[in-house]
């Protein structure tokens, strides 16, 4: 379900909006916690519509929340 | 704790008792040769099967966040592969059942009707615990989730 080639920076996202809790964030998105914390940790890879909801909720673009590595074999 | 596992650790504690159940039976009636009174179903039997059936119905309907969603994309995701294990422990379990007596009984061997609906229960009790366990191991992979 995840992926090794993807990064995000929800965690560093949710300091910088007023210590916004995980809870707080899948509520905002409509998820469970328990995929907040998957996602942020990088073993599951959202959907596209959750990763715009995501990055919508903090008002930033998809790549800065979510980064794709291509080198990585 | 979501619905999705709290359901699975219902029916992984359910088809523990029920194994645990059955093993009991076969040490008594069939291991040790005792038969047990009428009165062991009728006062024991019932009361502890309705005790667990309103156990699991209010484990079941506590839901200690409302405003969490029930399920979502990962949760469904996560159902779709516990389905496809517990289908394809479908077909390993009809592939045994077909299979086996004809090892054990022989070609000609028989079974009694009575077996069919014991056989039908097993298999039903292995698909539950089969989606069950690969819920609980996809939510627990890592044993972060929750924290």
């Amino acid at each position: 379900m995840g992926s090794d080639r993807l990064s995000n920076n929800i965690r560093r996202l949710r300091f910088e909006h007023g210590q916004m809790t995980q809870q707080e964030l899948a509520d905002k998105v409509g998820v469970t916690r328990q995929t907040i914390i998957a996602t942020e940790s990088g073993r599951y890879a959202p959907s596209l519509p959750l990763a715009f909801k995501i990055a919508q909720t903090f008002g930033v673009s998809i790549e800065q929340v979510f980064q794709y590595d291509d080198e990585k074999p | 704790m979501n619905m999705t596992q709290k359901r699975a650790w219902y029916h992984v504690g359910i088809i523990s008792l029920v194994l645990a159940a059955v093993v009991f039976y076969l040490i008594v009636e069939i291991g040790l040769k005792y038969k047990l009174p009428e009165s062991f179903w009728k006062y024991i039997w019932f009361p502890a099967s309705m005790f667990i059936t309103g156990i699991g119905i209010s484990f079941l309907c506590i839901k200690y966040n409302t405003g969490e969603p029930w399920a979502d994309e990962r949760d469904k995701l996560i159902k779709l592969r516990a389905m496809l294990a517990a289908f394809i422990s479908v077909i390993i379990a009809l592939f045994g059942t077909s299979v086996i007596p004809i090892y054990i009984l022989g070609r000609d061997g028989m079974l009694p009707v009575s077996f069919l609906p014991k056989i039908n229960f097993c298999v039903l009790c292995l698909v539950l615990f089969v989606y069950s366990v690969a819920v609980l191991i996809q939510y627990g992979r890592g044993a972060k989730d929750g924290k």
